[in-house]
């Protein structure tokens, strides 16, 4: 309990640190506010469009989750396939690679032409940005079983089927959230990029709305949020984590 | 066991009024219609929400949901795609656009004066483009203005003089507050509100001046549009042009319109911001026409302009680029 | 059925028989490797035989193909007359590593020999926790792999291999990831339940000392390619404890042994 309230009061303590030194930079250089507002102003202007920025944030985090959920649907069971089948890998994974060197930024605008200004190009993007990370660190997990445990999968007459379903797929789930968390985070990135480029919602129009005013302090409290939102949403998925992979050394105690 | 059949027969009974009840109000009479703006709110988007708030819209018959956009060369886009009903679009963007044959035409002229200009510390007393002399001036690749620029620094004798500088359209405003940039490239009316409400003194060079005056915001449609409701095109031609009328006299009742939609927006530029674009309304060349008509005669030029530097490749009747049907009753 | 060999002097047939066993393993870019040359080797019922030889003689590769893991190049592998082409099922095998699969606890690790069979687990839990018992994890049925020490994971491994009471053991260097105690336990508990059980068990290892004080019989195996050099029969009454080290037999057979390493070879003295 007492361990609890005691990181907690880091948590806060680092914060109030980094506060600290940003006010002091502002107000070192006597920086303009359209430049770097201070932590004072950045607060003023949460609290005073907190309802406008509200509204927003559902919007963003409701595409968010929809092309996290989407390229973890499909990528998943594309990794599955690539490992189970030398041929459909060789089709596969050549054009996959290749199209992930695009930037996703350059597609956006394109994406806004063909399917309007609405949420399909939005989740669009989040979803191509996500899906890289999540095939690979799959492909990872799945392949990183020991040989020999196969061997011993095999020598009890286990059929593949139920050897991928019982032994490979648990062994590949650490490596598979870990893919996850780092496509929650580009999850986040996508989104805000095809808000950027064609929106008149979510937290990355109001960045655009903020900069284009020079309204810099509402463009950091608009920032404040988005990291927040960010950080949750990584936290979700390590709480996921945690119910899904208890046994697994990264999630138990280390001993002393 | 007895509550829950009372309670399930009068949830059935409630349901079944609604349903009657929504089926009972006649269908809406107005049309559908969508409008896509060409960036996000900002104070010259007034006149729309005023003319909504004011019932303009509605009298004359249209349900219009008024869309942000992301610049004019998307919103020419997705109009000619049928996305969206009406767009307001740069015209220079839009002329671009109809030369390569996308099927949309402009229906009502709006900012009819050009807006582009450039803007400078208002100490530097530049009167004339020739004042610039060796200074730098950012500006946005791929904005409305960005080939006509060279060209008429070339034109007023300062190539190799003046130095062009790219950046992001955001970035514009920071460095000319900064003095990274003697000067900027945008859009007057817009750039000199948001300045001021940053304490920070600011005149234009429009490009008018130097002999290009290229209408700005337009009202667009589709050539399908206006081949199948000509109707509603016209309607929507006249209200637009009223909810102008209405704003021009009444410009704090249209911040306040706008105001509702965007409470993050800076009320005193915003007003200014508005103020500043009724002055590109009404050119010279509108004097005795109704408002929103445009000058085939201007047209031509601007198509000349753009010809001959780069924006239009290939020369199409000037016909095909507007159509002055609507902005009168008959 | 009786074939010719039991009904005429009642031997005991050769539960494992491997005739004229090669193995060539050949790698698409490197030439390819002969691993095991010609081995003949028959197996009793109940015998404990070990196969000791150095590192990359041979011997796992052996026991694999025994296991019906691998296909041999040449040769035939019968075990209870039957030719072996496939994994052979019926036997429980414990490899170096334990292989305990993390999200299960002692028990699930124990009864997972069944469902990987697609056989229901229930019919059989008591017996799971008996045989637990019976190697001294009792109170750590519900413990989760990571919660145990090395040699009480191998344990487990060896309580997986027995609970579908097989009648060949297959071990590869079980105890060799193990420390010098924890491995001393181990050899006596494996002694206690090979002679409760009566199981035929085929143990690779290539410490001399451990074939000598488990094995009724050591075949030593050349370096690679892999054949059989020497039978020795270990005579030493069991059960052999500790002290069985003392023996002026067991040294006997551990010098003979050390003598055949020089010989090829092995050991540079």
């Amino acid at each position: 309990m007492y361990a609890r309230i005691y990181a907690l009061l880091w948590t806060v303590g680092s914060f109030a640190i980094v506060f600290a030194i940003w006010q002091t930079v502002v107000w070192l250089f006597a920086m303009p506010q359209y430049l770097l507002p201070g932590p004072g102003p950045v607060f003023v202007s949460l609290a005073k469009n907190s309802a406008a920025i509200l509204s927003q944030t559902w919007w963003t985090a409701a595409t968010i989750l929809a092309g996290f959920i989407l390229a973890a649907a499909f990528a998943i069971p594309l990794a599955m396939v690539i490992v189970i089948s030398p041929l459909l890998e060789r089709l596969v994974y050549p054009p996959m690679v290749a199209t992930q060197s695009i930037p996703k930024i350059a597609l956006a605008p394109l994406f806004i032409v063909w399917f309007g200004f609405g949420v399909v190009p939005k989740v669009a993007v989040a979803f191509l940005i996500a899906f890289f990370p999540i095939v690979i660190d799959t492909i990872v997990g799945l392949r990183s079983i020991d040989p020999a445990m196969l061997q011993l999968a095999r020598s009890m007459g286990a059929p593949p089927h139920r050897i991928f379903r019982k032994i490979r797929l648990p062994y590949a789930l650490p490596a598979i959230f870990g893919g996850l968390k780092v496509a929650s985070s580009l999850a986040v990135v996508g989104a805000l990029t095809g808000e950027f480029v064609g929106s008149d919602k979510g937290l990355g129009y109001m960045l655009v709305q903020a900069s284009g005013n020079l309204n810099t302090a509402l463009l950091f409290a608009t920032l404040v949020v988005l990291s927040a939102l960010a950080m949750a949403f990584f936290y979700l998925i390590e709480m996921l984590e945690r119910i899904a992979i208890p046994w697994h050394a990264s999630q138990r105690q280390h001993p002393h | 066991m007895e509550k829950l059949k009372d309670f399930y027969a009068y949830f059935c009974a409630v349901g079944l009024a609604a349903v009657v009840a929504l089926c009972a109000f006649p269908a809406s009479a107005a049309d559908k219609a969508t409008l896509r703006l060409d960036w996000v709110n900002s104070g010259y988007h007034a006149i729309w929400y005023y003319g909504l708030d004011k019932g303009i819209f509605q009298k004359a018959g249209i349900d219009l949901e008024v869309l942000e956009g992301k610049g004019s060369a998307v919103t020419a886009q997705t109009v000619g795609n049928g996305s969206v009903t009406f767009g307001t679009a740069d015209t220079a963007a839009v002329m671009g656009f109809i030369a390569q044959g996308m099927p949309i035409k402009v229906v009502s002229g709006y900012l009819r004066q050009s807006a582009l200009a450039i803007v400078f510390p208002a100490e530097k007393g530049w009167k004339r483009f020739a004042d610039m002399g060796d200074a730098k001036i950012g500006y946005s690749p791929g904005g409305a203005s960005s080939q006509i620029l060279p060209a008429l620094i070339k034109q007023a004798g300062l190539e190799g003089k003046v130095q062009l500088i790219s950046m992001e359209p955001a970035a514009k405003m920071t460095s000319i507050l900064t003095h990274r940039v003697d000067g900027i490239d945008s859009f007057g009316f817009l750039v000199v509100s948001i300045l001021e409400g940053q304490g920070f003194k600011a005149a234009t060079l429009p490009y008018a001046n130097e002999g290009v005056n290229i209408p700005g915001l337009s009202l667009i449609a589709s050539d399908n549009t206006i081949k199948k409701s000509p109707d509603l095109v016209r309607r929507m031609a006249m209200a637009m042009n009223e909810s102008i009328v209405a704003a021009r006299h009444d410009p704090e009742g249209a911040i306040d319109s706008l105001m509702k939609r965007s409470p993050t927006l800076n009320r005193p530029v915003v007003l200014r911001t508005l103020t500043l674009s009724f002055d590109l309304i009404n050119p010279d060349w509108g004097k005795g026409k109704p408002l929103g008509w445009m000058s085939p005669d201007v047209m031509e030029k601007s198509q000349d302009i753009l010809m001959k530097y780069g924006g239009i490749v290939k020369k199409v009747s000037v016909a095909d680029y507007f159509t002055n049907d609507f902005v009168s009753k008959n | 059925m009786q074939d010719a060999k039991s009904v005429a002097g009642r031997e005991r047939t050769a539960f494992i028989e491997l005739s004229g066993i090669s193995k060539t393993f050949s790698a698409r870019d490197r030439k390819s490797t002969l691993a095991v040359d010609g081995v003949d080797l028959q197996i009793g019922t109940s015998e404990f035989v070990s196969l000791l030889g150095p590192s990359g003689c041979g011997k796992s590769t052996l026991l694999s193909m025994i296991a019906g893991l691998i296909q041999p190049t040449a040769g035939e592998v019968r075990i209870d007359g039957k030719p072996i082409m496939a994994p052979y099922t019926n036997a429980g095998i414990v490899f170096q590593s334990d292989l305990l699969l993390d999200w299960r606890t002692v028990i699930g690790n124990v009864l997972i020999q069944f469902e990987m069979r697609g056989l229901k687990t229930e019919p059989h839990r008591e017996r799971a926790r008996a045989l637990v018992r019976s190697v001294g994890l009792g109170d750590f049925e519900q413990k989760f792999p990571w919660e145990l020490s090395g040699g009480m994971r191998q344990r487990v491994a060896i309580c997986r291999a027995l609970i579908h009471d097989p009648p060949l053991l297959l071990m590869d260097e079980p105890f060799g990831a193990l420390d010098a105690l924890t491995r001393a336990q181990l050899q006596i508990d494996l002694q206690t339940i090979w002679q409760t059980t009566r199981k035929t068990v085929v143990f690779v290892t290539h410490s001399i000392e451990e074939a000598v004080f488990l094995s009724d019989r050591v075949i030593v195996m050349t370096p690679r390619p892999g054949r059989i050099r020497d039978t020795i029969h270990i005579n030493l009454p069991r059960p052999r404890g500790l002290d069985v080290r003392a023996h002026p037999a067991f040294t006997e057979v551990l010098h003979c042994v050390n003598h055949l390493f020089q010989d090829m070879g092995v050991i540079r003295a």
